[in-house]
């Protein structure tokens, strides 16, 4: 007898020959497929990322530690006084030396081995620079960073809005859903295509669009301004997304009980108390998985970047997956790009698990 | 009484107005197919600008099939999908069947096991995949013989097979088949029916929603891929549609003939999409709530 609560689902008595074998005929193909596809490309990448393998090369692969993962992060700050004699902005005085560029002054200092510039700054008489190991990599993580600080309030904000207003029955309402929901099964690939072309800057939409409202207004080539790339990505990627938040949106909405709409409505409260009280704390939860799935998704762009800007201008657009494949893949470093694989992994749960804390700091 | 009116009228033209203007870009693409690059980018005002009918009428639809080999692309993307979406369904719904009504060992764990497997995305663990299927061996038969290939690269099935099992399918039918009374497969089993008939003739039928919204995200991922095949599928001979988009992109000069192979590709699953939008709909919800 058995008292596990999920049994009250198994079988009681098959009057199979061989009922364990079918089970697992059952599931083979599944975890087979699970296993080789999933878990174990998963211990490859954590292992090779621990090696200095690349593709195509003649010496063997070889243990380095966490040397990727270090080359991956190192970043330092070196401050340089600027020199009230001789000639300020050429001069780099560090440690009692004097030199005229400060890539000689990198070279031989040896603490700052294989660093180079990641950005500079002035401060308080002093020329500070923040030097990083591989400062492509830096920039592509806070350009990720950039793109979901960007993109997941705004997605989230218009998909409220909308749902708030497209909320309830009738065929106009469903219309109108389903036209909203219409990028979200259009390939990423295409939305890319197409807004390129309305991105133009002679000629292009958005350009002819912006330039018939606003009087005095200078075409900007939206994909190619290192000001605007990233920016522009992040509203063709609201535009494709928004309609998977509203539909999860609205069906938190229809969870929230009429009757206390009308109970307030009764007491006088108006839209904006209604919203307030009511709407908010019924939609918390909805919201909180919203927020976290969004917040995931972003962080794997990569699509957009490698179709439209190839991580340019002026590595603008670099974000950590692109910049992955093209180490691991185009330039062939596999075990450069696992690590950048494994530190996305990282990322990726540890929002993961903030987002069942959150959940469940709900439930007290 | 008509104030209300009033209000409810400006609230619903406002709102045809921002969805207008939303699904302008979908709309844009469609017209854009039917006009010469001067025409796109010189046409002024709306009208003109959205009237598909003063410009170059088919001529960049025979573009796209004269310079590109679109045909081919469009037959290895609906191989590709087909085979996903049918084996998807089965090899999912097998698992979660035998997970669920059979008693397993450490049953606990492996469910375990398998909601650790949710939180590995897909992207973390492309390029060690790419490493793994390069080094996969597979069996084909070539006129009327066996060929053994070493090699996963520049296939058919290296786009469909790796793809196919996912622990989030399995999770989401076993909660679906865990509502489904157990009784009729039991009365079944007595009357000594095998486990494979009632797997395909009691159970599927009776687990159709599920399977349906699995049969879509699967759709909807395979026919969007993108990822796998600019990694894995390179040769001309087995790209499918989205890479060959991104190329035909990078290489042609003429707007019009892009817009027309993106209104060639997006049409197809918009029609599904508005035939079958209620399964659409509740499985994107699904797919992401849970």
């Amino acid at each position: 007898m058995r008292n596990h609560p999920a049994s009250n689902h198994e079988f009681t008595y098959t009057g199979l020959k061989n009922d364990k074998g079918k089970a697992r005929l059952l599931a083979l193909p599944a975890i087979g497929l699970l296993f080789v596809f999933l878990v174990l490309p998963f211990l490859v990448a954590v292992t090779t990322s621990f090696t200095d393998k690349r593709l195509l090369s003649p010496n063997q692969a070889e243990f380095v530690g966490i040397e990727n993962y270090a080359r991956l992060l190192s970043t330092k700050v070196l401050s340089v006084p600027l020199e009230a004699k001789g000639r300020p902005e050429l001069d780099f005085s560090y440690k009692g030396q004097t030199y005229s560029k400060l890539r000689d002054l990198l070279r031989d200092n040896p603490e700052f081995n294989g660093y180079s510039v990641l950005y500079q700054f002035d401060i308080y008489n002093n020329k500070r620079y923040i030097l990083a190991k591989d400062p492509l990599f830096i920039k592509s993580l806070f350009n990720t960073f950039k793109f979901v600080f960007m993109v997941v309030p705004i997605q989230i904000l218009l998909a409220l809005t909308l749902a708030l207003v497209l909320n309830g029955e009738g065929k106009l309402r469903l219309t109108y859903k389903l036209l909203f929901f219409a990028p979200v099964v259009t390939s990423m690939v295409v939305v890319c295509v197409v807004w390129s072309m309305l991105y133009q800057q002679q000629g292009g939409l958005l350009n002819t669009a912006l330039g018939n409202l606003l009087s005095d207004y200078q075409a900007i080539d939206w994909l190619r301004d290192p000001e605007w790339a990233m920016f522009s990505i992040v509203i063709l990627s609201a535009w494709q997304g928004l309609g998977i938040q509203m539909l999860i949106l609205l069906s938190g909405l229809k969870s929230i009980p009429q009757n206390l709409y009308e109970a307030a409505q009764l007491d006088g409260a108006n839209c904006w108390s209604q919203f307030r009280y009511i709407t908010l704390p019924g939609l918390k939860n909805t919201l909180i998985v919203v927020i976290l799935s969004t917040t995931i998704f972003a962080f794997a762009l990569f699509v957009q970047v490698d179709v439209m800007t190839q991580g340019g201008p002026q590595d603008t657009t670099s974000t950590v997956l692109f910049y992955a494949i093209e180490k691991g893949f185009r330039q062939q470093q596999i075990a450069y790009g696992a690590a950048v694989c494994i530190f996305y992994f990282a990322l990726i749960v540890s929002f993961t698990l903030l987002q069942k804390r959150l959940i469940s700091h709900d439930k007290h | 009484m008509t104030n209300i009116n009033l209000l409810k009228w400006c609230k619903w033209s406002l709102l045809s107005l921002v969805a207008l203007t939303f699904i302008s870009p979908l709309l844009f693409m469609f017209v854009a197919s039917f006009k010469s690059d001067s025409q796109i980018f010189s046409q002024q005002g709306i009208l003109q600008t959205f009237n598909p009918f003063n410009g170059v009428g088919l001529e960049n639809y025979r573009t796209v099939f004269r310079d590109t080999p679109f045909v081919n692309y469009l037959t290895n993307s609906l191989i590709v999908t087909l085979f996903s979406v049918v084996f998807s369904v089965l090899v999912n719904s097998m698992a979660a069947y035998a997970l669920l009504r059979f008693p397993w060992h450490h049953k606990h764990f492996i469910f375990t096991c398998l909601l650790a497997l949710l939180v590995i995305p897909f992207e973390a663990i492309v390029l060690p995949l790419v490493f793994i299927v390069t080094n996969l061996p597979w069996l084909s038969i070539e006129g009327g013989q066996l060929n053994l290939t070493l090699s996963w690269f520049n296939s058919l099935h290296v786009q469909i097979i790796p793809e196919l099992a996912n622990p989030f399918f399995i999770y989401l039918i076993y909660a679906y088949l865990k509502s489904l009374p157990k009784d009729y497969e039991e009365a079944a089993l007595l009357e000594g029916v095998s486990i494979w008939k009632i797997y395909f003739f009691v159970v599927m039928p009776m687990a159709k929603p599920v399977l349906a919204t699995v049969a879509i995200l699967t759709f909807l991922r395979s026919w969007n891929a993108y990822l796998l095949p600019i990694l894995v599928a390179q040769a001309e001979a087995v790209r499918p549609l989205m890479p060959g988009m991104q190329q035909f992109f990078g290489h042609s000069t003429s707007w019009g003939a892009i817009m027309a192979y993106a209104t060639l590709i997006t049409l197809p699953v918009l029609g599904v999409f508005c035939l079958l939008q209620k399964y659409f709909v509740s499985g994107i919800q699904g797919g992401i709530k849970s």
